[in-house]
């Protein structure tokens, strides 16, 4: 017989569940919790925010593939966590996320501190329970794994009692690990149409998003034998690395121009692992207008959502395309081809100032090759994320962090913690605009005391960069609440919190000071001064279809 | 291969009764409100029978706007849920079943 507290079942639970380190800040109603945690040899790292201890364990999670933990206490607490843990639902990131809440006798009184967590959660998590016994931990927190790590991947809240974390109780054994329910495959006949439809197709594309990012090798062997181009989301980068012969790039709002070109003239998309997000598709009914869709998603309710598919195939990506692989008869498409090289020409991606690592995507470009194709880097939101995207060279899935479907600002440091935690070893970089540093500027304390090796690559423009070139092109050049009149200096910022800074402003030998700053020990910060009226093309403006990009020097607002 | 179209005019609808098999009816209730409130379902009803023991039955009716086998899929997808059919359709359009939802 077992006999343990509420708090202590859930701090053995994390350890048997392969947990190492979470995230989180204390408070009166999860105190237990962190006296029980405190006994284990997990390791705690106290962020500054709950929203950042959130996003470090998403950093965590994103890396490692596996659920991660943050905490938070009850009320305010767990409302800071809310934007973390919507974030990790739009991009399907496994997290637990354990709250404190006020003692059972004091639910429902308007007690200090007290909010509905299960209320709050449910349209945002992908699954919550609140904990009305101590005797329950041991399969809630089995249930709670194995739910956040099966199937689409989400963030599942276990909101638990003051009261409960104290509360003893017994029982025989720790429920078995529970991987969850192996989703089943389509059946023959679909797989058999999917096939039928994919052989009489003249020029087939592949439409991959982070739902296929464990499918590498199979999408690109279904590329092969279709002799069919491969494009990915946002969330697809690093799919197949950017010389990959079948690799098209990235569609979408700031996509390359010619895999947006590609999608108007493919006569059959393969969807896999990718919900047709707006950011993605551009005006859906002219997406990809004349093709047959095959959809291959592990998320049934993704399925005709967005946009009716002719073979709707449920299930993990890997395995179905395993399944679907040796009913499609291999064939070359010359006409396809000619097309596609066609179009390569006609519509060459040219990222402005490449070779000057003072200019964005030159700094981006020659940050890459220092850290070599092994770094991870996690982006912010806005022009800073979207020119990483483009410039990055992600050569394998989860390298490439980002906050893609909620589009979270402030996402970029707590997530390049979470990252470096997850793997000390691997350099880390930071990609983030001054507005968005400063949603969670608070983490820099958290990264000096813990010392890790993130590389803050900070574009400094003044002004929300994303917003202001949406201004310049579609509001009429009226710059309303957009421009930040107090510039913090950055460099000194920074160097309160104890980081070592650079200011790439001044130097005359920008390529030996960026690599003195990546080769020291420890957190650094790379300030680079960005003019505001640099905006990041190409753009497809909302509304439009993909094909219907503006090019750099097209706008007026935009020269 | 022309795009199959999905029209239909929530205002003239007619409705659906959706029939789930649950782990836990009550706790069922609320993830199944906010999934049908998260996807702009018309609810136009809703009974809750739990269990003695745990396992109960939620009966839900909805508008049918042409989206019920794809909320029928979410709702399937939901932990508390462990079933879930489509039970029938009002307005003369006669009984539409699908596989049986598992107790």
């Amino acid at each position: 017989m077992i006999r343990l507290t509420g708090a202590r079942i859930i701090a053995q639970s994390l350890l048997r569940h392969g947990i190492t380190t979470v995230a989180g800040i204390p408070g009166g109603a999860n105190l237990p919790l962190f006296d029980a945690i405190a006994e284990t040899p997990l390791r705690i790292v106290l962020a500054r925010h709950e929203q950042g201890a959130g996003f470090i364990a998403q950093g965590l999670a994103r890396v490692t593939g596996r659920p991660q933990v943050c905490l938070a206490t009850s009320g305010p607490g767990v409302m800071n966590l809310l934007t973390a843990i919507a974030d990790a639902k739009a991009d399907s990131v496994p997290l637990v996320c354990i709250t404190g809440q006020v003692p059972r006798g004091l639910l429902g009184t308007d007690a200090f501190q007290e909010v509905d967590v299960y209320g709050l959660t449910i349209p945002i998590a992908k699954h919550n329970m609140l904990v009305r016994r101590a005797a329950d931990l041991p399969r809630l927190m089995a249930e709670a794994f194995a739910i956040a790590a099966s199937g689409r991947p989400g963030p599942v809240v276990i909101d638990v009692p003051r009261d409960v974390q104290t509360e003893e109780a017994a029982f025989d054994d720790w429920p078995a690990a529970d991987a969850g329910p192996v989703p089943a495959l389509p059946g023959p006949a679909d797989l058999a149409f999917a096939a039928s439809l994919l052989a009489r197709s003249e020029r087939p594309l592949l439409y991959c998003g982070g739902g296929a990012a464990r499918a590498g090798a199979q999408v690109a062997a279904l590329a092969g034998m279709l002799d069919a181009p491969v494009v990915t989301t946002l969330m697809g980068l690093g799919l197949l690395p950017p010389d990959h012969p079948r690799y098209a790039g990235m569609i979408g709002m700031h996509g390359a121009p010619a895999a947006n070109h590609l999608l108007a003239r493919c006569d059959m998309l393969v969807a896999i692992g990718a919900r047709f997000d707006d950011r993605a598709t551009g005006d859906a009914k002219r997406f990809c207008p004349g093709a047959s869709v095959v959809h291959i998603d592990i998320d049934p309710a993704e399925h005709h959502k967005n946009r009716q598919a002719h073979v709707a195939l449920a299930g993990d990506a890997g395995r179905v395309l395993t399944a679907l692989l040796p009913l499609v008869p291999a064939r070359p498409r010359p006409g396809w081809t000619a097309i596609r090289e066609r179009v390569a020409l006609e519509h060459p991606f040219v990222l402005p100032g490449l070779g000057d690592p003072k200019s964005p995507y030159g700094m981006l470009a020659a940050v890459a090759g220092m850290l070599g194709p092994d770094a991870v880097v996690a982006t912010d939101v806005g022009q800073n994320q979207m020119r990483a995207a483009q410039a990055w060279p992600c050569h394998r899935p989860g390298k490439f962090l980002t906050s893609g479907g909620l589009g979270t600002m402030g996402f970029g440091l707590p997530t390049a913690i979470g990252a470096a935690l997850a793997d000390p070893g691997r350099p880390v970089a930071c990609v983030v605009g001054d507005g968005g540093l400063l949603m969670n500027v608070q983490e820099l304390a958290t990264l000096a005391e813990l010392g890790l090796p993130v590389n803050i690559l900070l574009m400094d423009n003044g002004v929300l960069g994303l917003v202001r070139q949406q201004q310049a092109l579609f509001v009429g050049g009226r710059y309303t609440a957009s421009t930040f009149a107090a510039r913090p200096d950055f460099v000194a910022l920074a160097a309160s919190f104890g980081i070592a800074a650079l200011d790439l402003e001044p130097c005359r030998d920008v390529r030996s000071a960026l690599a003195a700053a990546l080769a020291a020990p420890g957190p650094a910060l790379v300030r680079l001064p960005v003019d505001p009226d640099a905006h990041v093309y190409p753009m497809v403006p909302p509304g439009a279809a993909n094909h219907e990009m503006i090019l750099e020097k097209r706008h007026a607002h935009a020269s | 291969m022309p795009t199959p179209r999905s029209d239909h005019n929530p205002m003239d609808a007619s409705r659906a009764v959706l029939e789930l098999a649950t782990r836990d009816a009550l706790a069922a209730l609320r993830h199944v409100a906010a999934c049908l409130a998260r996807r702009s379902h018309e609810l136009l009803g809703l009974t809750c029978e739990p269990g003695v023991s745990g396992p109960g039955r939620l009966l839900v009716t909805v508008a049918d706007d042409g989206r019920l086998d794809r909320l029928v899929a979410e709702l399937r997808g939901l932990p508390e849920v462990c079933g879930a059919r489509l039970a029938g359709t009002a307005a003369g359009c006669g009984l539409r079943l699908a596989e049986p939802a598992a107790a």
